[in-house]
């Protein structure tokens, strides 16, 4: 069974994978891997879809942040998307360090969270919408219609709030910057993004009384 | 009684002002599908979370949107939402093996695809108008 024939057995497209049904995942756990299969494991016969460039088996591997990278990344400049991304952590550790070192009371030092993969974590925790809106046509008239977020769109929204509104701010601040101030702020339950989910949260306030309306 | 001989006669003269036969320009073929759509079957009639949502907004209103607050209304609403999850999860894995979904009493709409892709009917004809046939156009 060539992997071949399950790759072009239909039309390839230009820009996107298409495997067949049957393909795996990889996995990028080293204990999973270091595990031998045995002879009846159907993950022995089943083919499995290569590994994207980024993914790796590493400590440091983080699936968020490469969202993120990728989500920041223009004209295909995916290594300035990476710098950036990087800087931001930099920056976020900067900061809170800053924090750390003005602080006035030992327990004033033990409040401030220093690890900034722990805070962007919980910063885009912070920043998730439970609710979203969505047009509904009706009659003629369309109407904004609030319904619950499910899990992939509300990180998708996240990190396009992070990417876009910082896009827009001052142009002489450094992106990584940019980002690395949102993301404290967010930690804080505050900032721009913080500010774009409770516009959010408003508008579906202002529009309960359609929530029937999906149907 | 008056006579109305002559408003009928003079009735007849405004018929030809007025067309005789209706024109009707088919839009779409009337022709019948061999298929019926299997989306409805996953709509349920009942709206989802709908009490749920307004109790959190009641709540995020009267907190004046602010975070860390209403965790027992986003609890319930979350918990609402899995369930609906749930359910459309069922009720798809019931429709991809074709069988009836609980609580309606509709006949699957994969099995109806089934028989009618078994008796098809015929391929409808159509003879082109002389407008329409670009044929006689070309002349």
């Amino acid at each position: 069974m060539h992997p071949q024939s399950f790759l072009f057995s239909s039309v390839t497209q230009v820009r996107h994978r298409r495997y067949d049904p049957r393909f795996r995942e990889p996995s990028l756990d080293t204990a999973e891997l270091a595990e031998p299969l045995s002879d009846d494991d159907e993950r022995k016969y089943n083919p499995i879809k290569a590994a994207k460039n980024y993914e790796t088996t590493s400590v440091f591997y983080d699936p968020l942040l490469e969202k993120l990278i990728n989500m920041l990344m223009y004209n295909g400049n995916k290594a300035a998307a990476r710098e950036i991304v990087e800087g931001m952590l930099e920056e976020i550790k900067m900061i809170q360090v800053k924090k750390y070192n003005h602080a006035g009371s030992k327990q004033e030092q033990e409040a401030i969270e220093c690890n900034p993969y722990l805070i962007f974590q919980q910063a885009l925790e912070n920043l998730k919408p439970a609710l979203m809106i969505i047009p509904v046509r009706k009659g003629g008239t369309v109407y904004q219609v609030p319904m619950s977020c499910p899990p992939k769109r509300q990180q998708f929204k996240v990190f396009k709030w992070l990417v876009d509104l910082n896009r827009d701010r001052e142009r002489k601040i450094r992106m990584s910057k940019k980002l690395a101030m949102d993301v404290v702020d967010a930690f804080h339950h505050e900032g721009k993004c913080m500010k774009k989910k409770i516009e959010l949260l408003k508008l579906c306030e202002a529009n309960r009384a359609f929530a029937h309306y999906r149907w | 009684m008056p006579k109305l001989t002559d408003t009928m006669c003079k009735a007849e003269k405004f018929t030809h002002y007025l067309p005789n036969t209706l024109k009707y320009k088919i839009l779409l073929p009337p022709v019948l599908k061999n298929s019926v759509s299997t989306k409805k079957d996953l709509r349920s009639n009942k709206p989802v979370c709908v009490k749920e949502i307004a109790v959190l907004m009641a709540c995020l209103k009267k907190e004046e949107f602010k975070n860390n607050t209403c965790v027992k209304e986003y609890l319930k609403f979350n918990e609402c939402v899995e369930e609906s999850t749930e359910e459309l999860a069922k009720m798809r894995e019931a429709q991809r093996k074709g069988l009836q979904i609980e609580g309606s009493n509709k006949f699957p709409a994969i099995q109806v695809n089934k028989t009618l892709r078994r008796f098809p009917q015929k391929p409808a004809v159509f003879e082109l108008t002389k407008r329409q046939n670009p044929e006689h156009k070309k002349k």
